[in-house]
């Protein structure tokens, strides 16, 4: 009986873990971040504008689930998902030698996020963990107001393990966020609107210089 | 065994398997990097055995999110009925599907992107290659844009696997997904419709494929 009594106890102290919050701490490595598609662009200067959270469900960022797929607590980041998307982008441009400039700059990159997720599905002997984020990006001339390219980005990663916690849930968001990151550097789409921003910069400067000049 | 022994030995059983399970560590597979890999020439075989065209609307709610869909998919995990209503809707668009040559859009997207750059020189056929590039189509078609829209975008979904010279995989990327950047209400989708959306995502797949070996 007594030893029945000490399993009761560990089954409730293992158990535990999973009805309080986790919280994800979420960015992209700069360090392993490489250049892609979007360095063959001239460099451009754009204000990276704060992200507008259009998610669902902004309170958390996944569910904490039974073995019956019941809801048992939240799993939250420690920043919030639209500033860990707007610091990714921050890294995504800096590494590929554009710069970020103040709001009044003409052009801003303006980000829609739609989905920031993660899930798992549990097997009999294995789990398969899921990350997405969806962001939607749009380079705006502000001095017309009128959006000069939009794209769609999917981040996804998904593991299929023996298990795991917090750790491994960290890193299955972290690689989704760098899936995401590495769509958005190796788009030609994204290539071809930084060119144009640049070449239309070093117009406006030619201008600015003919009118001190005159 | 009495019926309480019984109960007591499942419950130690199921403890160990619980401990177990949440003590076992992520597999860290000892995988090569794309990075690491040094391709002298490289051939591309686009294998269609496994290619499913679908509509993904029902089966959409089953997940707590998309995130889970992919892997859904995958495993075949989806409710019959939810199965079946999406088939009907999918059967008023296989005609127009079957005409839709994702292979060669693919390969020339992917063809095109690696010849503008020298990063890696094509071969003209695997026997001359030092790596071949599998890219395995698996489903594609049209999936509901998130749980709460009621709009479909094309998407595929596709295996990447890198051979060496010797016929061994060296390198393998499961769910390489993309999504179409357009979305319509599934009664809007004519072939025509259908036809264009899949032929933009294919374009864009096969070439971010290319400029992910080539940017590595």
């Amino acid at each position: 009986m007594k030893r029945f009594v000490i399993l009761i106890f560990a089954a409730l102290g293992l158990s535990a873990c999973a009805f309080g919050d986790a919280e994800l701490a979420l960015g992209l490595n700069p360090e392993t971040t490489n250049k892609g598609l979007i360095s063959e662009a001239s460099s451009a200067t754009l204000y990276l504008a704060d992200v507008d959270d259009q998610r669902t469900d902004k309170e958390r960022i996944g569910y904490k689930r039974n073995g019956y797929g019941m809801k048992t607590a939240d799993i939250l980041a420690e920043t919030p998902p639209p500033e860990v998307v707007k610091e990714s982008l921050a890294v995504v441009l800096e590494t590929n030698g554009h710069s970020l400039g103040a709001a009044d700059e003409r052009y801003a990159l303006q980000t829609t996020l739609n989905n920031f997720w993660f899930d798992y599905k549990t097997g009999f002997v294995s789990v398969e963990f899921y990350g997405s984020i969806q962001a939607v990006l749009s380079l705006v001339d502000q001095s017309t107001g009128d959006a000069v390219y939009s794209e769609t980005f999917d981040g996804y990663h998904s593991e299929k393990t023996g298990g795991g916690l917090k750790g491994t849930w960290e890193r299955i968001m972290n690689e989704t966020l760098a899936d995401l990151a590495k769509k958005v550097n190796l788009s030609p789409g994204f290539k071809d609107a930084l060119d144009g921003i640049a070449s239309n910069a070093a117009v406006d400067d030619a201008v600015a210089a003919d009118v001190s000049g005159s | 065994m009495t019926l309480f022994g019984f109960a007591r030995y499942r419950m130690a059983l199921a403890m160990i398997i619980c401990m177990g399970l949440s003590n076992y560590p992520a597999i860290a597979k000892q995988e090569t990097q794309l990075a690491e890999i040094e391709f002298e020439t490289l051939f591309i075989e686009i294998s269609e055995e496994d290619s499913n065209f679908t509509v993904v609307d029902a089966r959409m709610d089953e997940t707590a999110t998309a995130a889970v869909f992919f892997g859904v998919l995958g495993a075949g995990l989806t409710s019959a009925g939810n199965a079946a209503h999406d088939d009907k809707k999918a059967d008023t668009l296989r005609e127009a599907a079957a005409k839709i040559d994702l292979s060669s859009l693919l390969l020339d997207a992917m063809n095109q992107t690696f010849a503008s750059s020298e990063d890696i020189a094509m071969a003209s056929g695997q026997d001359m290659a030092s790596h071949t590039l599998v890219v395995e189509i698996r489903n594609w078609g049209l999936l509901r844009k998130n749980k709460e829209s009621q709009e479909m975008r094309s998407f595929l979904n596709l295996t990447l696997k890198i051979r060496d010279n010797k016929n061994e995989i060296i390198w393998e990327k499961k769910r390489e997904n993309a999504v179409g950047d357009k979305s319509s209400l599934f009664e809007d989708y004519t072939e025509e419709k259908l036809t264009s959306e899949m032929e933009a995502v294919a374009e864009k797949t096969g070439r971010y494929i290319a400029y992910q070996f080539i940017y590595r």
